[in-house]
């Protein structure tokens, strides 16, 4: 059988990829330890209240500018919860409507908006990290995880459903953040379907109750 | 085991003491023995100006220097200076003019030798003031030529009238040349009149503190001991022994040492003629620690110097390893002042106060108060002294202190690309001794291996009688040292700005009148100078640092050895209680962040390194 | 079969270049006194780069867009990239144009899509840094603007007094600014996120569709 060069191709991508990782590294595990730069991080206070502006853009007839507020108890710096977070949304039509009576003589039937959205969510913040601007400034933040409840002000109904997302938050310092988060609200009008909001929203936070703080050794 | 610590702090302390001194350097002297002058050929060819006409190529220079036009200046004032004589009216003022366009562009050797012409002839006296203060805005800022500037002009000439901050200025260096030629007498003298407040004051507060562990004679120690008690001043040595008695410490080495230098009106009045054994070195550190506690207070006031700012209270503590010594507040009427005096060279007060901080630590270590040490070096000011040193001393203190995994963590930030030319033997010994101690003994061989596979083909270079200056790693550690790190920066300064002079090369601007092929010249004579300065001092610098090559291979036979007899010794009870600090568990939540080293060395993370070894030593 | 054998001549030279012994290694010499940089010797860097991936077209309301493409990027330095990118969609129609096109008899050709698109631009990567995750590993990313000149081949459109029936084939060129994230899986393979937004210009009509791709990329560089 003659050998097919395609089925060669995953054992030379492999053998590409690998070849180089022989590099001299400085594995000092081998040495009987672990090396780690232990140093101080921005910590988060145990409360935290944060207010953003953001936007529902996956509706073809309508975009939503969102105000967000929401109170958060962070319980390490590990996990927290969000405890209640409420957006307004202000909705503005896409200019869709007119479009399809212009180009098509149609008119689309009266559908419903998303008013309103309360969520409460576990908050989960295993990522923190540092970054260099052109290898210079240094700035640090963190990327957390959240998982939860919510419930949708709709013109016709208030289904619930669950949310879940991802956030990144750069510290400005002791006691604020800024912090981008982008979360999918799935909406189960009586668990019959399932209606997806894409949130995207940039916001300020403020922390404080930072109660005893460690001792780092130095 | 014969161990390192204790003979590089001791050699260490005289470095710094030539540091201060800053004179070790002896400039070659032209034939004449007096410094080399700038030796000033007119263009071939070049017609000479006329009194109208060379009024007026000034009077252009002047005009392109108010337009920040500095290629132009500098072309018209050499065009000033080739066409008439040293005597013309203008001529120092064309010198001055020149210097200030050279270091507007960046030529800041090139403007040192002409802000020299005008200080020394002194002609024009009312650009005195603007060339000192240049010359000393260069010389905090840039390697220079300290031959030249510190000892040939301001260390042997009387200045007259200067502004109160240079002539502190003048002082300091007249005070330090007049050290270093062994005339105690002389430089207390010139420190006395320096004003006790900004820069000037604290080096001077720093070297007197210095001056009193290692005078060369007995009557410098006397003069020593004086100087340093007039420049601290009665109401601070009044204020430190009344601290020290409410506190029940009347009877320390301190208080009794303090007590010698005052009466009971707080007056400087020294009680003896040589002061007791041991108690320099409290005098010493409490010197350094009033240097260090002052600026650090001033440094952060001097960021805002509104009125209203400055006349806010201030005071400073005074401690020793963390021990409080004394608190003094500054008076209403002397804030504003000192303040000021430290905004005007915040970055030369901030290298100060790494300096005496850095020294403080290591007399604190001579003085076996290794946690005060090292948390004393961990205070020491980024770029202000050599990073390498500060984490090499961190890493013995720790040690020493009793946490080992700290002490490798910095060992390994050694490591760093920043300090590849670095020459530490003793960090492959403590690598090797930490590994021992947690009977961790093939990765203790392993750091003795890696001390011969980099120092290796020195050593047998060095055995082999090869000239040292040409053993390449013997020749770039002893680049760092002290002295011939000064000559080597100066150095790199003057090749940057002699390829810098070749963008001029295409300019018919400076090649028409001579100034490019003059300052071509200029360059590359002083360069040679201080090639060959640079190789005297090496002789001396390669020789101490093959010396200590041999003696760590020396201690890491030893430690082979050693380790190679541990192999077969049980652990004692005693030995695994001693100085070995259980490593701590990583959390996965906590107020600290733990990066994981995976070969990539970040520069704000090298003094946060820890490693945790496994404790494998069991009965 | 030709396909299979350009895939295998285009993969065999990242072999050969990936080599340790040929691989660049920028050595900076550093001087204490000197101001330092963040990071003295980044270990996840680049050299030449092959993207292939997946990406949406999301937000046009008759047209869902699923991108499949790649692209080669090289970089020049740290900071700078040149690439060159392509795709080929597959669109899905939306509920609402089947809608418009079943009920009420729309031709397809009055609706605008994109068949496939190319671009040649610049990366700027001024953010590199790492993540500690959970305090055991790190997570090594970069953040990059992006820059690009695009062509696209466009089917459908409004209606002109020429094509009654919605626009033709045609061409359609333009821009797209962007942004986007990279993190290292390897020293070898990285994920990048792309975000792009496309202004698009043909036949007296603009059209602005964002673009969001996962690409994997393989690199021959690496520091490690």
């Amino acid at each position: 059988m003659t050998r097919r060069p395609l089925s060669m191709l995953p054992a030379v991508m492999a053998a590409v990829l690998l070849s180089g990782s022989a590099m001299a590294r400085a594995d000092v595990s081998e040495q009987g330890g672990e090396l780690y730069s232990i140093e101080k991080r921005n910590v988060l206070g145990n409360h935290e209240l944060m207010f953003s502006l953001g936007t529902l853009p996956m509706d073809a007839f309508g975009k939503g500018l969102t105000l967000q507020g929401s109170y958060s108890y962070h319980f390490s710096q590990l996990i927290g919860w969000e405890i209640i977070s409420g957006m307004w949304a202000f909705n503005f039509g896409t200019g869709l409507k007119q479009e399809l009576k212009d180009r098509f003589d149609v008119q689309p039937t009266e559908v419903g908006e998303l008013k309103w959205i309360l969520s409460s969510n576990f908050i989960f913040k295993p990522l923190y990290g540092k970054y260099a601007l052109t290898n210079d400034k240094l700035f640090s933040g963190e990327i957390f995880f959240v998982l939860g409840y919510c419930l949708g002000g709709f013109t016709a109904a208030i289904p619930s459903g669950v949310d879940v997302g991802v956030g990144l938050r750069m510290f400005l310092g002791r006691y604020f953040s800024v912090r981008l988060d982008i979360r999918d609200y799935m909406f189960l009008p009586e668990f019959k379907s399932m209606d997806n909001n894409l949130y995207l929203g940039l916001g300020l936070g403020l922390t404080f109750g930072f109660g005893d703080e460690e001792e780092v050794e130095k | 085991m014969r161990r390192m610590t204790t003979t590089p702090w001791a050699l260490v302390l005289c470095i710094v003491l030539h540091t201060t001194a800053s004179l070790a350097q002896p400039a070659k002297p032209d034939d004449k023995g007096k410094p080399s002058a700038v030796k000033k050929a007119p263009p071939p060819g070049a017609p000479s100006l006329s009194g109208p006409a060379a009024a007026k190529v000034f009077a252009q220079a002047k005009d392109a220097f108010g337009r920040n036009d500095f290629v132009n200046t500098a072309r018209l004032c050499w065009k000033y200076m080739a066409g008439t004589k040293a005597g013309a009216e203008k001529y120092e003022s064309a010198q001055f003019y020149l210097a200030q366009s050279l270091e507007k562009l960046g030529f800041y050797h090139g403007a040192v030798e002409y802000y020299f012409q005008v200080a020394n002839n002194r002609r024009t006296p009312e650009l005195l003031p603007r060339t000192m203060k240049a010359l000393e805005t260069i010389s905090l800022s840039q390697p220079f030529d300290e031959g030249m500037i510190i000892r040939d002009l301001i260390g042997d000439t009387d200045f007259g009238d200067l502004p109160d901050d240079l002539e502190d200025f003048a002082y300091y260096w007249q005070g330090m040349t007049n050290l270093d030629r062994g005339l105690a007498a002389w430089s207390s003298e010139r420190f006395a009149k320096i004003h006790r407040r900004g820069y000037y004051f604290f080096r001077v507060m720093y070297t007197a503190s210095i001056r009193l562990l290692h005078p060369a004679k007995d009557e410098d120690r006397e003069e020593a001991v004086r100087s340093f008690a007039e420049l601290f001043g009665g109401l601070d040595l009044g204020a430190a022994l009344d601290a020290m008695r409410r506190r029940g410490e009347a009877d320390s080495k301190l208080a009794y040492a303090v007590k010698a230098l005052i009466n009971d009106d707080n007056a400087v009045n020294i009680q003896f003629r040589r002061l007791p054994k041991g108690w320099p070195i409290h005098l010493a550190l409490l010197g350094l620690a009033r240097v260090a506690a002052e600026t650090e207070v001033l440094l952060s006031r001097a960021k805002n110097t509104d009125e209203e700012a400055l006349g806010l209270p201030m005071s400073y503590n005074v401690q020793i390893g963390g021990m409080p010594v004394y608190r003094r507040a500054i008076r209403f009427e002397d804030r504003a002042l000192a303040i000021k005096a430290v905004a005007a060279r915040m970055e030369g007060v901030r290298k100060v106060h790494g300096l005496a901080l850095h020294s403080q630590a290591r007399l604190l270590y001579e003085q076996k108060q290794f946690a005060a040490a090292y948390t004393i070096l961990g205070k020491i000011p980024p770029r202000t002294e050599l990073g390498s040193e500060v984490l090499l001393e961190r890493a013995w203190s720790k040690f020493k202190a009793g946490n080992p995994h700290r002490a490798m963590g910095l060992l390994y930030a050694l490591d760093a690309p920043v300090f590849r030319n670095l020459f530490a033997p003793e960090k492959y010994i403590l690598r090797a001794l930490i590994y021992r101690r947690f009977c961790h003994f093939r990765a203790s061989k392993l750091a003795a291996r890696q001390f011969r596979m980099v120092y290796g083909k020195a050593l047998r270079d060095i055995r082999a009688g090869v000239p040292l200056v040409e053993i390449d790693r013997v020749r770039e550690s002893a680049l760092r040292r002290v002295q011939s790190r000064k000559l080597f920066l100066f150095l790199r300064l003057l090749k940057t700005e002699r390829t810098k002079l070749g963008k001029y090369d295409e300019d018919d601007e400076w090649k028409g009148v001579g100034l490019y092929r003059h300052l071509r010249r200029l360059y590359s004579q002083k360069m040679k100078q201080v090639r060959e300065d640079l190789k005297r001092s090496l002789e001396q610098s390669t020789a101490e640092v093959a010396e200590e090559m041999l003696q760590a291979e020396e201690q890491v036979n030893l430690l082979e050895y050693e380790v190679g007899q541990a192999i077969f010794q049980r652990v004692s009870e005693t030995s695994i209680n001693m100085l070995r600090k259980k490593a701590a568990k990583v959390p996965i939540s906590s107020a600290r962040v733990y990066y994981r080293f995976g070969g990539e060395y970040w520069t704000d993370e090298l003094p946060h390194y820890k490693f945790n070894i496994e404790d494998r030593c069991v009965e | 079969m030709r396909l299979r054998l350009l895939l295998l001549v285009m993969v065999l030279p990242l072999g050969l270049v990936s080599h340790p012994a040929l691989a660049k290694k920028k050595s900076v010499e550093l001087e204490e006194s000197d101001k330092l940089p963040s990071v003295q010797n980044r270990l996840y860097r680049t050299e030449h780069e092959l993207d292939i991936g997946v990406g949406v077209l999301p937000i046009d309301p008759y047209v869902k867009g699923v991108m499949f493409g790649g692209g080669y990027a090289w970089h020049i330095t740290d900071l700078w990239a040149a690439e060159a990118f392509g795709g080929y969609m597959r669109n899905i129609h939306t509920s609402l144009r089947d809608k418009l096109e079943n009920n009420f008899g729309i031709p397809t050709t009055m609706f605008a899509q994109i068949d496939w698109f190319g671009g040649v631009g610049g990366l700027f990567k001024p953010i590199y840094g790492k993540l500690s995750f959970l305090n055991k590993t790190l997570v090594y990313g970069e953040f990059y603007f992006s820059l690009a000149g695009i062509v696209a081949r466009m089917v459908g459109g409004t209606k002109t007094d020429d094509e009654t029936d919605g626009k033709g084939p045609r061409m359609a060129f333009g821009g797209a600014p962007g942004f986007g994230i990279r993190g290292y899986i390897t020293p070898r393979i990285s994920m990048r996120i792309d975000f792009r937004w496309m202004l698009l210009y043909s036949r007296g009509e603009g059209h602005y569709p964002l673009c969001l791709t996962l690409n994997f990329g393989f690199t021959t560089r690496s520091d490690l």
